[in-house]
């Protein structure tokens, strides 16, 4: 038997073993069968099974060069180092959802495990809708995107392989869509717990304590997957920036918005027992937002630098999965509205449940903004095609002054298409709604930790904030008068309104978070005597998720303080002769000359610029093109930069002319921009640290 | 207890303010209309003058790139049979290539596309187009 029909078996077993696995489930929970509800848990097991040999037939066939599968020969070349050909398994569609259905087995089966006896009553529902999920994944393995998939005649198979694109191997590529992958994936588990305690009405907080963890490991994949996805594209796309608010990155960031007003929102149903229907919300729309992201990228319906081709049937099931989800979802919630009351009410604004609500609102409201903008062109395209096919609906458009009817009458006297004017956003939109709702959300980072649960009184209220506020100020006027961060040519640059306030906002969160860091060594010092560094670490030790997510706190200040840096970017795009010298903020920049060399792979041209401040040597830059001789036709562009706490100065080239030197050069100064990457790291470990935390301490922390 | 009516009115308003400001706020920057080459040249008279996205697929040796000079690319979009012929002034994204699709922000200028904002289509390979191509050239072939 060959790869690709043991492979085709493997596929349809892992969709038949997904429904009867369903089958089992509901039939056990219904008759209260044991070992029928047994058999659903080993189903699981089993389809992790086949889903593990399924992946590891792909890989085999991609080591082996097995070209005789398309899907190999699409993504595989001889030549390719042996680390790009194992990611190559899920480097396309077919590919990337076999690797979703091996990551999702994966870990049904091991929530169903961790919670096999702990949770026993909501089991065999939670593996009634892992299955259902699987079993969908499978289908589309089965019917429409069979990874192992032959060419249908044998010699059809071009000779050449295509191989990877260059601008693809690269280590962040190897491990961005993974990441991504790993936190969109394991959102089915908080779901399918969520959805089996609504069907079972056993709504109190036992099915948050067995997803608490895996919303953690969610977020901070996504976060990782994200923030790889930025580096790659600051580091190789030589634009200056690493982040446009494509709808692929969008897809991306949605869920991590949704997880993390859930991390804050199940702590205020562990305290005081209210938010039980906006955390299942919250559960509901994230897990939604992982198909709708899976939907958004893989099925064309937007428009996207991230060529993934249009595939309207890929569309419509996915289109339909998410009907069902949602309307399935929401109906069970509506059903058990009364199971969900609140145990308390809101009794003051100044207290930590009405942050965190106020925190929820945010997240969700910028959840909506980036998903409505993302997908507004797509809804103009529809609405377009609507009208183009519907009387009724064109006739209603015009009546409402949408669209202009004499317009369409001239078009379509003149053969043109109708101007249903479809649009597209571009990042200055996201900016303008974004940076605001950014900015607060800072804000609330700051004052959320320091409000006590039900109400604050004045004093303490005073006796919190006095320093906090101290320091934003501080910190305004430290960024508007003392270290000009930029010194442009005329003087001084404008200083951004929103970069201030960002600023000023950092300083008040980071005081916030010393002050609570320095108030826990003081009292742990003050009952045992103690040097700092052991009353700290005894300090975070003894409440992990409480510390854990102040270090997470300190991290998104540090963003921030990168983010604000950006406000005051510079941006030079110039051609320069050898020997010209060009200004960029305090930099000098002098164009030594170019040079061509080659090696095995590639021709390079690199040119060579030298940096100075004040009168010294910064250091150099070497901005290149290369043309690999895979791809001539593409040659790729080579950022440099020269990386400063500061900021970095970033160069990249489009041509360069070898008789004369000349060439057009793309200068950037990013302030501050470093500080991203190093307080993501920061977020990450405070990620660790609360990720560690044991479940009895939720009482004694936050 | 639960808030005091009055408060919950203040928040209510509060909120609503703020996104009011925002949306009023909202200069329309990063809106643009997006078309194919083939909408654009059927109506050069009304699109002239206005920054906007256009579509299309880069026509087969089309691309000039003048080095030493100017260092801009000269090169023509089609689609639907209309072509636009397009002025460049920046990095071309890397993939940026004959036949390749791209879609390009700017303006109209005496019949030539001034652009300096290019996207080009991603090498993430979830292609359909080859596999498209294959099948149909199959059925020719049987």
């Amino acid at each position: 038997m060959s790869i690709s029909t043991f492979g085709t078996v493997s596929m349809l077993v892992l969709f038949l073993l997904s429904v009867a696995t369903v089958a089992l489930a509901v039939v056990g929970a219904a008759r209260k069968s044991e070992r029928m509800i047994e058999g659903a848990v080993q189903g699981i097991h089993g389809i992790l099974g086949v889903a593990v040999l399924g992946s590891m037939l792909l890989e085999y066939a991609f080591l082996a060069g097995e070209t005789s599968i398309q899907y190999v020969h699409h993504n595989s070349h001889p030549a390719m180092p042996v680390l790009y050909k194992i990611t190559a398994f899920w480097g396309s569609l077919d590919g990337s959802l076999l690797f979703w259905v091996l990551l999702l087995s994966l870990f049904s089966s091991l929530a169903v495990r961790a919670n096999r006896t702990r949770h026993r009553v909501l089991i065999p529902h939670a593996v009634a809708i892992l299955a259902t999920i699987l079993a969908f994944f499978a289908a589309l393995l089965v019917f429409m995107k069979n990874p192992f998939e032959p060419w249908l005649l044998p010699d059809q198979a071009p000779v050449q392989p295509k191989g990877l694109n260059p601008l693809l191997q690269n280590p962040y590529m190897v491990c961005h869509p993974p990441s991504l992958y790993l936190g969109m994936v394991s959102l089915a588990v908080p779901y399918a717990f969520g959805m089996a305690a609504l069907i079972t009405g056993q709504v109190d907080e036992a099915w948050q304590r067995s997803v608490r963890r895996w919303t953690l490991f969610a977020w901070l994949f996504l976060g990782v997957g994200l923030v790889l996805g930025g580096l790659w594209a600051y580091e190789e796309l030589g634009w200056g920036g690493y982040w446009a608010w494509d709808p692929v990155e969008n897809a991306g960031l949605l869920p991590w918005l949704t997880c993390t007003a859930f991390l804050h929102s199940i702590m205020v149903q562990e305290r005081r027992g209210m938010l039980k229907v906006w955390n299942l919300v919250l559960v509901i729309i994230s897990f939604f937002l992982t198909i709708f992201g899976t939907f958004l990228t893989r099925s064309g319906v937007v428009q996207s630098v991230h060529a993934f081709g249009e595939d309207p049937a890929l569309a419509w099931t996915f289109g339909g999965f998410m009907v069902v989800i949602l309307v399935g979802s929401f109906g069970l919630l509506f059903w058990r509205r009364k199971l969900l009351r609140s145990r308390h009410e809101l009794e003051s604004v100044i207290s930590r449940e009405f942050a965190f609500l106020l925190n929820n609102w945010m997240f969700l409201i910028c959840a909506l903004f980036v998903a409505g903008a993302t997908m507004y062109p797509t809804f103009t395209q529809w609405s377009g095609y609507l009208a183009e096919n519907y009387e009724w609906y064109r006739e209603t458009m015009f009546s409402l002054g949408i669209y202009d009817e004499a317009a369409w009458l001239n078009a379509a006297l003149e053969g043109r298409p109708p101007p249903w004017g479809r649009v597209t956003i571009g990042p200055a939109f996201f900016n303008h709604y974004m940076t605001p709702l950014g900015v607060a959300l800072l804000f609330l980072t700051g004052v959320g930790p320091l409000v006590a649960w039900r109400k604050t009184s004045t004093e303490s209220l005073v006796d919190q904030f006095k320093f906090p506020l101290v320091a934003g100020v501080v910190a305004v006027l430290i960024a508007a008068f003392g270290i000009p961060l930029v010194r442009t040519e005329g003087g001084f640059e404008v200083l951004s309104g929103w970069g201030l306030t960002c600023f000023g906002l950092c300083g008040f969160v980071f005081w916030t978070i010393v002050q609570e860091f320095y108030r826990g060594v003081a009292v742990r010092r003050r009952n045992r005597p103690q040097s700092v560094v052991d009353a700290l670490i005894g300090l975070v030790v003894r409440a992990r998720r409480r510390y854990g997510g102040y270090i997470v706190h300190l991290g998104i200040v540090l963003m921030f303080f990168g983010w604000a840096g950006n406000s005051y970017k510079l941006e030079r795009k110039l051609g320069i002769y050898p020997g010209e010298v060009i200004t960029l903020g305090d930099y000098e920049i002098e164009y030594m000359g170019a040079a061509a060399t080659q090696d095995w792979q590639k021709d390079m041209i690199t040119v060579e610029l030298s940096v100075r401040r004040d009168g010294g040597h910064a250091g150099d830059l070497r901005p290149a093109k290369w043309w690999y001789y895979q791809l001539p036709d593409q040659p790729t562009t080579e950022v440099s930069r020269l990386m400063r706490p500061g900021g970095d100065v970033y160069a990249s080239i489009a041509d360069v002319d070898m008789t004369t030197g000349w060439t057009r050069l793309n200068l950037y100064y990013n302030p501050l921009v470093n500080w991203v990457w190093v307080g993501f790291a920061l977020l990450l470990g405070g990620g660790l640290v609360c990720i560690g935390a044991k479940r009895e301490e939720a009482e004694g922390g936050g | 207890m639960a808030l005091p009516v009055g408060t919950k009115i203040g928040i209510g308003v509060v909120l609503a303010a703020a996104l009011g400001y925002l949306v009023l706020s909202d200069t329309g920057e990063g809106v643009l209309e997006y078309m194919y080459v083939d909408q654009l040249m059927g109506d050069v008279q009304k699109y002239e003058h206005r920054t906007l996205k256009v579509h299309g697929l880069v026509v087969a040796k089309s691309i000039e790139r003048k080095k030493g000079t100017t260092g801009d690319l000269r090169f023509v979009v089609e689609y639907n049979g209309q072509r636009l012929p397009v002025h460049y002034t920046n990095i071309p994204p890397d993939t940026f290539q004959e036949e390749g699709e791209v879609v390009l922000t700017g303006k109209l200028v005496d019949g030539v596309f001034e652009s300096d904002e290019m996207s080009a289509k991603c090498p993430s390979k979830y292609e359909e187009e080859a596999g498209k191509a294959a099948m149909s050239e199959l059925g020719k072939g049987g």
